[in-house]
């Protein structure tokens, strides 16, 4: 039995991409995963379920995918001058400074200090020491015309679960007892 | 570096190494005989092998058997990285760890941190690939399994070397963190520990370093003094306080001191200087840019200036306002920040040099890319 992944293109790369594409094109992400279990049987492939039920397979041929219609893209593009990732360092009241590592048109190191009206209010809880985010400058090519865009998004990352919390204070007395003075 | 400056030190020579970029500080000693004691880590000059690493291959050092000692004074990204790398590498080695850090406390983080929940790059990234190394043995097969615990007033390493027929004794002590600086820093890391459903995000770096070990290094008659990042704190069972109080190992004054905390006025405490340092000393710092100030100030410099004659910083970092040169950078940029500065860090080194067992000889001094005499420029 041979399990074989198949990705749709576009892909889409870093979770920067997808939000600076998403922000500004606001299209769903095109980018999907179809597991497919086929049968070797001899000559003849067969589709089947992935939890390999019993429902009658169907020979199928390797290009089924093309069969899928494409979805209209629009043509709306953000063409990037600069960009960097920050890392937050200190907040106040009404500004934040980060640390600036350069990703794109630039190659060095920057501290600066944000104000805070600035960010998105969306974002603006996110604003903590140790927050990551990615900060894009550049032309954005729509339709009914170019424009300059600045766009500056902290990145989400998921909460913290109950399970990963024990586990680790699980595994932290496990260390404790490997590592106590002798 | 010249043919003649990648040499080695003689097996009767005391060699002290003080690398840093303007974010970053890693100490290489020769203590004679051809071995060596690595104390903390950061990044090379030119790749991403650990500063001290580097220097040592360049050499002609084999870190397999000719490292003896790793010790990581506490666990901020600029004093570990690569630091894990350093005690995969150094077969021979033993490690030591501040006792704060082998606390539950600081595991907890450890282990929530062990997955790389988050892409970025953390100083708790080394302390999980250590223990790992610990836990499993990786390195050879060899090695210990628990590393020396660090607390004030311990002897962590005590051998006597024979100099040319003659023996010396070279003993290095932890003067820190103290019983109440180990039980304030439990509570610091019990409150970085997150709570269910908060989101996942880099650790913060806590502003008041108890776990900082604080090394005394003696060999033969020459005392070699590193403060790492230790300040002074409000309460005298802490900090540079408690040293003050309860350090029983210090009865002559060091020759070299390594300044703490990048020579900043939160760790300048007269006493120390007074009773520890010779008047006749050499200080070594490192700078550090990270938010809107550049240790040490120009303040700092003339401070430490008044204590020693021979002061010497790794680089002369400094940062300067930015102006894009895309004029579409440039208004976003002024739009949307207060301020932005370029960093420019620097890279240097600083090496010392002295026969043992010629007590009237100077110390020579070297050095290296941007490392800058802070005497001078007063």
């Amino acid at each position: 039995m041979k399990l074989e992944t198949v990705t749709l293109e576009p892909s889409i790369g870093s979770l920067s991409e997808i939000e600076d594409i998403n922000l500004v094109n606001n299209i769903p992400h095109l980018t999907s995963i179809v597991n497919q279990m086929i049968l070797q049987n001899g000559n003849t492939t067969k589709e089947g379920s992935i939890n390999g039920g019993s429902e009658s397979l169907q020979p199928i041929t390797n290009e089924w995918y093309k069969n899928i219609p494409s979805l209209p893209i629009p043509r709306v593009f953000f063409r990037i001058i600069y960009k960097s990732r920050g890392i937050v360092i200190d907040v106040t009241d009404i500004t934040f400074t980060a640390r600036l590592t350069p990703l794109q048109g630039d190659d060095s190191e920057k501290v600066a200090e944000f104000f805070i009206e600035e960010i998105d209010p969306e974002d603006r809880s996110l604003i903590v020491n140790g927050a990551v985010f990615y900060w894009s400058i550049g032309y954005l090519d729509k339709p009914s015309g170019r424009i300059r865009a600045s766009i500056l998004r902290f990145r989400r990352f998921p909460s913290w679960t109950k399970h990963s919390l024990d586990t680790a204070v699980r595994r932290a007395k496990e260390l404790k007892e490997l590592l106590d003075d002798e | 570096m010249t043919n003649d400056e990648l040499l080695p030190p003689d097996k009767n020579q005391v060699e002290v190494n003080l690398f840093g970029p303007g974010y970053g500080e890693a100490i290489a000693i020769h203590i004679g005989q051809g071995r060596w004691v690595l104390v903390d880590s950061c990044k090379s000059q030119n790749s991403d092998i650990p500063a001290s690493l580097d220097y040592l291959l360049s050499i002609g050092v084999d870190p397999k058997v000719q490292v003896e000692l790793i010790v990581a004074t506490h666990w901020h990204d600029d004093h570990v990285r690569g630091i894990s790398t350093l005690f995969h590498e150094c077969n021979k080695s033993k490690i030591v760890i501040s006792n704060a850090l082998t606390k539950e406390e600081f595991l907890k983080l450890v282990s929530l941190y062990t997955d790389r929940p988050l892409p970025d790059y953390s100083g708790i990234d080394e302390f999980v690939n250590i223990f790992n190394e610990l836990k499993f043995g990786t390195r050879n097969g060899k090695g210990q399994s628990s590393p020396i615990h660090a607390i004030e007033n311990r002897i962590i390493y005590n051998e006597a070397l024979n100099f040319n027929k003659k023996e010396l004794n070279v003993s290095i002590y932890s003067l820190s963190p103290s019983d109440t600086s180990i039980q304030q820093s439990q509570l610091a890391f019990g409150q970085l520990f997150p709570q269910e459903d908060s989101p996942k995000r880099r650790l913060p770096t806590l502003q008041t370093n108890y776990a900082s070990v604080v090394l005394w290094i003696r060999i033969g008659s020459e005392n070699i003094f590193l403060g790492s990042d230790l300040e002074n704190t409000n309460d005298d069972n802490t900090g540079w306080s408690a040293i003050l109080s309860n350090q029983i190992v210090i009865d002559e004054k060091a020759q070299i001191f390594k300044i703490p905390h990048h020579g900043s006025a939160n760790a300048h405490n007269h006493r120390v200087w007074n009773e520890f340092i010779s008047e006749s000393s050499y200080a070594l710092l490192t700078p550090f840019v990270r938010g809107r100030n550049i240790l040490p100030t120009i303040q700092d410099v003339q401070r430490i200036i008044g204590y020693s004659q021979n002061v010497f910083s790794t680089s002369s970092a400094n940062i300067k306002k930015w102006r894009p040169n895309n004029k579409i950078v440039r208004e976003f940029v002024e739009s949307v920040t207060k301020n932005i500065r370029e960093i420019n860090e620097g890279w240097g080194q600083i090496r010392l040099r002295k026969n043992i067992l010629t007590e009237q000889e100077n110390w020579n001094v070297e050095l290296f890319g941007d490392a800058i005499s802070l005497s001078n420029k007063s």
